[in-house]
C-alpha cells in the first residue's frame, strides 16, 4: 500500500495565499466587519446584555417605517427608470458604430464618480429658484432626489449592459430573423433573455447605491427626504440614539446582502455565455434605430445639463460674469466658514486619495489574483465566491457606520489610530475596493489557467508567473482600476465627514461646509470648489477611458 | 534503454471521483510515448500529475531514480505544450521562444532563430503571435517548449485543434524534430493515427487506467481487450467460436475493421445488407452474415446494395486483430 503523498506546496504559495486571502481578510476585518460589528453591537448590548427589545420599538417608529418604506421605493423606482433609459443608451453606445461614440459613452461614466456633494449642489443650482428649471418648483421634492439618484447611476446599467451586448453573438438575432420572427419578437424571445442577467445585475447594484444614497439626499433631500443611511447618520450626530441607528444597519445590511445575492447570482450566469469580438456585432445605425438615438440624446442633454449650469453658475458674482468665486478659493469664506482655504483642502484631498488608492489597489489586485483561481475542489471554489461577495459587501454598508464604527474601536490599542492621518485613506480604500475588484476580476479571470501552467513549466516561479502573465496581461486594468479608486475616493463623502479634523479637511467636506453656512460668497464658493473638483475627476477618467478598459464601470 | 520517466501506482481524483487510479508506466531516455484514450480517459491528468500540476492521491514520479512527487513544477526542468499553443499574447514570437532561455538566463537569439529553421518558421522572430495560424502557433509552442532544452516535453492533444490535412503533416515534422533533437517526450491524444505517427511506444488509457502498452504495431496487431480494439476503430468483436467461421485458424477472440469483410461478386450469397451508406470509394455498409451475426462491411463502386439483398462475402485478414 502506498502511503498518501501530496506534491509539496512550490515555494512561495504559502506566501501567495497570505497575501491573496490574508492581506485583503485582514484589512476587510478591522476596518469593515470590525468597526461595522461594533457599531452594531453597541446598540444591540444594553448594560452588556443583549437586549433586541429595540428591534421592535425603533422599527414601529413611524418615522423609521416611512423612511424604510422612502428608501426602498425610491431604490426601486430609480433602478426601473435606469433599466428603461440605459437599455437604448446601451444599445446606441455599445452595437451600433458612429463618430463621437467615444466620447459619448465618457459622458455617460462621469456623473458616476462625479462627487456626490458636487452632484447634489449642481442639481440645487439647477432647481432652485432662479435656477434654470426653478420655475418647475422641484427644489426640495421627491423628484428632485430621483432626477439625481438617476443621473447618477444610468451609467451603472449602461455600461453593465453594453459591456454585454457588445459581446453577443448577433448570429442568434440573425437566426431567428431568418425563421420568420419580427424584430420585436426577436428582441423579446432572444435578446432580451440573454441580456436578462447582466439586467438584474445592473438594476441590483443601482438599487443599492440608491438604498445607500447619502450625500446627494442630504444636500437636496432637506429634512423631509430621508433614506435609511441619512436617518442613521441624524440618529448618531444629532440625537446621540446608537440604539435606533443599530438597528438600522442592521435592517440596512439585511437589504444589502439579499440584493448582493440577487446581483452575484446574475452575474454567475452571465459568465456562462459565449463572448465575441465587440467589432463583429457593431453596425452602422439605420432608421430603425431612430428612438434608441433620441432617447440617447435626451439622456446625454440630461446629464450635461447639471453639469453646464454648474460650471456657468460660478461664474457669476455678485457684479456680473467673473472669476470671483474661484479667487475667493484662497481665502476662508465669509464669516469665516472654513479653517483652512479651499487650495489647501484640494491638496489634502489629492494626497489622501493618492494614498487611498494605493491601499485599494494592494488589497483589490490581492483579492483579484486569488479569487481568479479556479482550483479543482468544489468547496475550495464555494469559498472563493464566498470571499467575491464579501468583498462586495462595502459597497451597500452605511458609509456612515463604517465612519462611526472608525471612531469608537479604532481608538484602542492595538489599533489606535484615531487621531492618525491613514484613518481617512483607509475608509475611502473600503469604498473603492469593491469597484476595483469588479474591474479587475473579470479580466484576470479570463486568462486561461494553462497560460499559467505553460509559463510554470517552462520555469517560472510562481511570483513570475504573476508578473509575465496576469500583469502583463493585465496591466491596463489595473491602471484603469487605480484612476477609478482615485476618483471614488476624491469624491468620497460618507465616511471621510466623519472622519476629517477640521484643520484638515478634504474638498467635499468644505463644499458640504460652505453650503451650509449660506451667505456672502460662500454658495459662489461652494460652486466653484465643485467644479474644481468635478475637473480634476473628469481628468482622472479622461485618462482612464483612454485605456479602453471595458470592465471599469459595469458590474 | 535507461530509464528515465517511471510513473508508479499514480492516481489522482477530484472531489472524490477517480480521474487516474493506479497507474505504473516507463519512459526511456529519448524515447516518444504516445497516450492515447478517449475523452475522460485521465490521459491528460496523468500528463499533468508527471508535470507537477496535479496533486497525486498516491503514487510516485521519478526522473533517473530520483523522486520529483513533491519538486516543484517550475523546478522540474520539463516543458508542457497544450492543444491551443498558449503563446503569450502581448510578446512576440521571439520573445515567447525565448521566455524560457530567459528563465535560464541564457538568452540567445542565435538559439531563437535556431528553433525557428527548426520548426520551419525562419523569419518570424518579430512577428506578433496573433497574427499567426492555428499551424504557425502550434509551432512556435513547440519551438518555445523545446527552447530550454527540457529534460522532459510534454505534449496535451498538441495538434488536435488543427485541420485535418496539417495536422497529419505536423505529425511528421513532429516526429522528426523530436527525433532529431533526442527529446524525450509524452505526447497525449485521442487520434490513433497521430499516436502511431508521433510514438515509438504507445499507453492506451481508459476509465482512469492503463490498458495495454506497447510497440503502434504490437497494439494495433493486438488489442488488449474488446474495448481497447472499439476505440481503435475495430467496428466488430467475435468471440472464438464464431471468429472461426471467419478465419479457420483463429484460436481466440477477433476484432474486425470495416475492411476485414468486402462485399465481392460471385460465390454463394452469405449475408443479408441491413444499411448501406454511400462513402467515396464505393459503401460502407451493415449485413448479418449467416451464423456469424452482424458485420460492418465495405463494398467497391460497382455493388449498389439495396437493404435486404443477398450478397457475398470474403473475409481479409489485414482487417483483423488478434484478441486474448
Amino acid at each position: 500500500m502506498t502511503r498518501t503523498t501530496g506534491v509539496r506546496p512550490a515555494p512561495g504559495t504559502i506566501l501567495a495565499i497570505v497575501l491573496g486571502a490574508g492581506l485583503p481578510l485582514a484589512f476587510v476585518g478591522v476596518f469593515f466587519a470590525w468597526p461595522v460589528g461594533a457599531m452594531v453591537g453597541r446598540g444591540l448590548f444594553a448594560d452588556g446584555a443583549l437586549d433586541l427589545g429595540g428591534f421592535g420599538e425603533v422599527l414601529a417608529r413611524p418615522r423609521t417605517l416611512r423612511l424604510i418604506g422612502l428608501t426602498v421605493g425610491q431604490a426601486a423606482l430609480a433602478s426601473v427608470i435606469c433599466v428603461l433609459l440605459g437599455l437604448p443608451v446601451a444599445h446606441v453606445l455599445y452595437r451600433l458604430r458612429f463618430t463621437g461614440q467615444r466620447m459619448l459613452r465618457a459622458l455617460v461614466v462621469l456623473p458616476f464618480v462625479l462627487p456626490t456633494v458636487v452632484v447634489g449642489v449642481a442639481f440645487r443650482t439647477l432647481l432652485r429658484d432662479g435656477g434654470l428649471l426653478g420655475p418647475l418648483g422641484l427644489d426640495g421634492t421627491f423628484a428632485a432626489i430621483m432626477l439625481a439618484l438617476v443621473f447618477f447611476n444610468i451609467a451603472v446599467v449602461v455600461r453593465t449592459v453594453g459591456s454585454t451586448w457588445e459581446g453577443l453573438d448577433s448570429r442568434q438575432e440573425e437566426a431567428a430573423r431568418v425563421l420568420g420572427a419580427s424584430p420585436q419578437r426577436v428582441w423579446w424571445t432572444v435578446t432580451l433573455p440573454r441580456l436578462a442577467p447582466a439586467i438584474v445585475s445592473a438594476a441590483a447594484i443601482v438599487f443599492l447605491f440608491c438604498s445607500t444614497a447619502f450625500g446627494v439626499v442630504l444636500v437636496l433631500g432637506g429634512t423631509r427626504f430621508g433614506t435609511i443611511e441619512t436617518e442613521i447618520y441624524l440618529l448618531t450626530t444629532q440625537f446621540l440614539d446608537l440604539r435606533g441607528a443599530s438597528v438600522l444597519s442592521i435592517t440596512q445590511l439585511v437589504v444589502v446582502v439579499a440584493v448582493l445575492l440577487v446581483a452575484a447570482r446574475a452575474r454567475g450566469r452571465r459568465t456562462a455565455q459565449r463572448r465575441v469580438a465587440a467589432a463583429a456585432s457593431a453596425r452602422r445605425p439605420r432608421l430603425g434605430d431612430a428612438p434608441a438615438i433620441a432617447v440617447t440624446l435626451l439622456v446625454a442633454a440630461f446629464l450635461a445639463l447639471p453639469i453646464v449650469t454648474l460650471v456657468l453658475r460660478s461664474l457669476r458674482t455678485a457684479d456680473g460674469w467673473g472669476l470671483g468665486n474661484y479667487l475667493a478659493l484662497g481665502g476662508t469664506g465669509s464669516r469665516n466658514a472654513l479653517v483652512v482655504p479651499v487650495w489647501v483642502a484640494l491638496g489634502n484631498s489629492l494626497a489622501i486619495a493618492v494614498q487611498a488608492t494605493a491601499i485599494a489597489l494592494l488589497i483589490g489586485l490581492a483579492a483579484s489574483l486569488l479569487i481568479s483561481r479556479r482550483p479543482r475542489s468544489a468547496g475550495l471554489r464555494r469559498a472563493l465566491g464566498g470571499f467575491d461577495g464579501a468583498l462586495m459587501l462595502p459597497l451597500g454598508v452605511s458609509a456612515v457606520t463604517v465612519g462611526f464604527g472608525f471612531l469608537i474601536t479604532l481608538n484602542q490599542p492595538p489599533f489606535d489610530l484615531r487621531s492618525s492621518p491613514i484613518l481617512i485613506p483607509i475608509a475611502q480604500a473600503l469604498v473603492a475596493l469593491p469597484l476595483v475588484v469588479r474591474t479587475l476580476l473579470p479580466v484576470l479571470t479570463g486568462i486561461d489557467s494553462r497560460m499559467r501552467e505553460s509559463a510554470s513549466v517552462l520555469g517560472s516561479p510562481p511570483w513570475r508567473v504573476l508578473r509575465d502573465v496576469d500583469l502583463s496581461i493585465g496591466w491596463r486594468p489595473v491602471l484603469a482600476a487605480a484612476g477609478f479608486a482615485f476618483a471614488v475616493a476624491l469624491g468620497e463623502f460618507g465616511a471621510t465627514s466623519f472622519l476629517s479634523r477640521p484643520d484638515r479637511p478634504t474638498l467635499p467636506v468644505v463644499i458640504f461646509r460652505l453650503i451650509g453656512l449660506p451667505g456672502g460668497d460662500n454658495f459662489g464658493m461652494a460652486l466653484a470648489a465643485s467644479v474644481v473638483l468635478a475637473a480634476v475627476t473628469v481628468g482622472v477618467i479622461a485618462l482612464v477611458e483612454r485605456l479602453r478598459v471595458g470592465t471599469m464601470g459595469a458590474f | 534503454m535507461e530509464t528515465a520517466l517511471q510513473i508508479d501506482d499514480v492516481a489522482v481524483s477530484f472531489d472524490g471521483a477517480a480521474a487516474v487510479g493506479g497507474v505504473s508506466l516507463q519512459v526511456g531516455a529519448g524515447e516518444v510515448l504516445g497516450i492515447l484514450g478517449p475523452s475522460g480517459s485521465g490521459k491528460s491528468t496523468l500528463l499533468r500529475a508527471v508535470a507537477g500540476l496535479e496533486r497525486l492521491d498516491s503514487g510516485r514520479v521519478r526522473w533517473h531514480g530520483d523522486d520529483i512527487t513533491s519538486l516543484a513544477v517550475h523546478r522540474r526542468g520539463f516543458a508542457l505544450m497544450f492543444q491551443d499553443g498558449q503563446l503569450f499574447p502581448h510578446r512576440s514570437v521571439a520573445q515567447n521562444i525565448s521566455y524560457p532561455l530567459r528563465l535560464a538566463r541564457t538568452p540567445s537569439a542565435n538559439r531563437v532563430a535556431e528553433l525557428l529553421d527548426l520548426v520551419g518558421l525562419p523569419g518570424f522572430g518579430d512577428r506578433r503571435v496573433t497574427e499567426l495560424s492555428g499551424g504557425e502557433q502550434q509551432r512556435v509552442a513547440l519551438a518555445r517548449s523545446l527552447a530550454a532544452r527540457p529534460r522532459l516535453l510534454l505534449l496535451d492533444e498538441p495538434l488536435s485543434a488543427l485541420d485535418r490535412e496539417l495536422r497529419e503533416r505536423l505529425a511528421g515534422d513532429l516526429r522528426r524534430i523530436l527525433v532529431d533533437t533526442g527529446t524525450t517526450a509524452v505526447f497525449v491524444t485521442h487520434d490513433q493515427d497521430e499516436a502511431f505517427a508521433v510514438s515509438d511506444r504507445v499507453a492506451v488509457m481508459m476509465a482512469g487506467r492503463l490498458e495495454q502498452l506497447g510497440t503502434p504495431a504490437e497494439v494495433w496487431r493486438r488489442p488488449a481487450s474488446a474495448a481497447v480494439a472499439r476505440f481503435l476503430g475495430y467496428t466488430t468483436v467475435l468471440d472464438a467460436d464464431r471468429a472461426r467461421l471467419v478465419e479457420p485458424s483463429a484460436t481466440s477472440a477477433r476484432a474486425l475493421r470495416a475492411a476485414a469483410v468486402v462485399v465481392v461478386d460471385g460465390g454463394p450469397p452469405t449475408a443479408t445488407v441491413l444499411s448501406s451508406t454511400p462513402s467515396v470509394d464505393g459503401a460502407r455498409a451493415v449485413l448479418r452474415v449467416d451464423s456469424v451475426g452482424e458485420v460492418h462491411a465495405v463494398a467497391g463502386p460497382g455493388h449498389p446494395l439495396a437493404v435486404g439483398d443477398r450478397v457475398a462475402v470474403r473475409f481479409d485478414r489485414a482487417g483483423m486483430a488478434e484478441l486474448p
